[in-house]
């Protein structure tokens, strides 16, 4: 038994660095992958000095770097909000994507595309709101004097519901100015820039840093909320601090690139069978595996069908379905 | 230690304690009696904060709980729960270090001082050799125990006990019973538990606390508030009480 936890401890370090190498080999090989194949050496060379040849050169840095940058930082956020929200909803199935979060997000988002363009600058924060509104529904809905893993999906399903029948109404309301926003309400990473990822940058670096706060937090919620106040934790606090800190990762990603699900259930549910579900460990390790799970899978939307490509959120979905399913019959009350 | 004056609890609207009061000494073995439905949890929840209290004042150590950090009671003063749940994985080891947590800030790695208090804390509630073994892997009583260990690593002065014995069969009721009694002799730790088992209450405590529908009907030394008259009264149940023999306790037995 000694062993077998020492083992655990080793796998959390060894597999911290297994992620960042796989993650850095995963960029360099999603950034040579399309309709121009380039090959890894020609990567490292463009990313890392300047590259003789104008075009892969343009190609790496223009037009693929900035897709798979977005995509290792949306996965790292999302993967991370769904280990948080699944820490405060005491509950393997919590995913922004599944209990409604990211819909509360795009929803807000959606009404000021659509009825204020002159606050599209504000957006993030926008999302941020809708998503932090989501999860006070979903939490006063499935509150019982106590919160139960099936009353939380019930309650994430309707405001799911809720929240895509106003998106859906609005948009047949304003049809002619739905395009873009279409679009982006499927979760697509393509055509962002260098800009995008900037912005989206500054807002995930701040929200991944104050999630690496609430892993002593998420530790102490797993005990229950009694043993959490006897052992002299304000429960109360750390919920809201965790659950603000969900809302604003996911709140952040859907923002830029709209609804991506699943990734949030997949990532912690892989990382806590191999670390174990001490969050000092789960949390670095899903931030770094959500990013991997995404570009892979980014990658996978943009190539299988070359030229046409999906959209990553629908991909998503189809892997993550199932393996929801999967969890949902696993898990008992 | 802890004194309440008239202290009505209730869960929102419903009120299911309307006016109690109660003090409990240091260095005593206080168990709260009662029926089902009496609110005898109720109270123990209230007097250890976890439950806010709707009218009069709860003191701990004279200070009134109202105006203390949750932190600052939590060195002070340890709660086991009824029921306790832990992730698949944890260890008896890691449950335990949670203990700790009122002692340091979150951000703090464990020192010195409380790997060892991690350590006496293992072996008072004897589980030394199980520090690796997962919690979902050991029996009832050693799991309960566990639990006693973590609320040991408090190092609290007062530690309360929501039907520590309940699931447990006949041995390892009595186990956990003997290592109560032994924190409190020898440790001197406060202890007040809520018991269902009227005779582990006449043998292992020096006060009780008898409840019924939300009040207090008896207030004491068990062998004195305990009599057939109040049994009846509070259970609805005829019982026959045998004396003392082999230097034990008096037995209540049912007579049906």
């Amino acid at each position: 038994m000694r062993i077998k936890n020492k083992i655990k401890d080793q796998n959390a370090f060894l597999l911290f660095f297994i992620l960042l190498a796989v993650l850095v080999a995963a960029i360099v090989t999603a950034v040579g992958i399309g309709s121009v194949r380039i090959s890894p050496g020609t990567v490292i060379q463009s990313i890392l000095f300047r590259n003789q040849d104008e075009l892969s050169q343009n190609i790496v840095l223009n037009m693929r770097l900035p897709r798979v940058i977005l995509a290792v930082m949306v996965g790292m956020s999302l993967g991370t909000a769904g280990a948080l929200l699944q820490a405060v909803m005491k509950n393997p199935l919590a995913d922004p994507g599944i209990i409604g979060v990211s819909s509360g997000a795009s929803c807000v988002a959606v009404i000021v595309m659509l009825l204020f363009p002159a606050m599209s600058e504000y957006i993030p924060l926008f999302s941020f709101l809708g998503a932090t509104l989501a999860v006070v529904i979903v939490y006063a809905l499935s509150w019982k004097g106590g919160i139960s893993p099936v009353r939380i999906v019930l309650s994430g399903v309707a405001v799911n519901a809720v929240f895509g029948a106003i998106v859906s109404i609005l948009s047949i309301l304003n049809s002619d100015k739905i395009q873009g926003v279409l679009v982006w309400m499927n979760g697509s990473l393509a055509s962002k820039g260098w800009t995008t990822v900037q912005n989206l940058a500054v807002y995930l670096v701040i929200g991944l840093i104050l999630s690496l706060f609430c892993m002593s937090g998420c530790n102490t919620l797993q005990l229950g909320d009694a043993n959490a106040t006897s052992l002299g934790v304000n429960v109360t606090k750390v919920r809201v601090l965790v659950s603000l800190c969900a809302a604003f990762l996911a709140g952040m990603s859907v923002s830029f690139v709209g609804i991506i699900g699943f990734v949030g259930l997949v990532v912690p549910h892989i990382t806590r069978m191999i670390v174990g579900s001490d969050y000092r460990k789960l949390l670095p390790c899903s931030m770094l595996l959500g990013g991997c799970v995404l570009l892979i899978c980014d990658t996978l939307a943009r190539t299988i069908f070359s030229p046409v490509e999906l959209p990553v959120g629908s991909l998503m979905a189809i892997v993550g379905g199932p393996f929801f399913l999967y969890q949902l019959r696993k898990s008992r009350g | 230690m802890v004194t309440a004056n008239h202290v009505r609890i209730g869960y929102e609207e419903k009120i299911i304690v309307e006016d109690i009061s109660l003090s409990i000494k240091e260095g005593e073995m206080v168990t709260i009696l009662g029926p089902n439905g009496s609110g005898k949890s109720t109270v123990l929840k209230a007097v250890c904060r976890l439950l806010k209290h709707q009218a009069g004042e709860i003191a701990l150590q004279d200070k009134p709980i109202n105006g203390m950090s949750n932190r600052e009671i939590a060195k002070v003063l340890s709660v086991l729960a009824q029921v306790n749940t832990s992730p698949e994985d944890m260890t008896v080891r890691r449950l335990v270090e949670f203990g700790r947590l009122p002692h340091r800030s979150w951000y703090e790695p464990l020192s010195e001082k409380d790997s060892e208090v991690v350590e006496w804390a293992i072996k008072e509630t004897r589980l030394n050799g199980y520090e690796e073994r997962r919690i979902t892997d050991l029996s009832g009583g050693e799991r309960q125990r566990a639990w006693i260990a973590m609320c040991l690593a408090q190092q609290p002065k007062i530690l309360f006990l929501d039907e520590p014995t309940t699931y447990l069969d006949i041995s390892h009721q009595y186990e956990v019973m003997n290592l109560l009694e032994r924190l409190n002799k020898e440790l001197g730790m406060t202890i007040v538990m809520v018991l269902h088992d009227l005779n582990q209450a006449i043998r292992y405590s020096d006060t009780v606390f008898v409840m019924k529908k939300g009040g207090l009907v008896g207030a004491g030394a068990p062998k004195e508030v305990l009599t057939k008259e109040l049994i009846k009264e509070v259970y609805t149940l005829d019982v026959s009480i045998l004396p003392e023999m082999n230097g034990g306790c008096p037995l209540v037995v049912p007579c049906c």
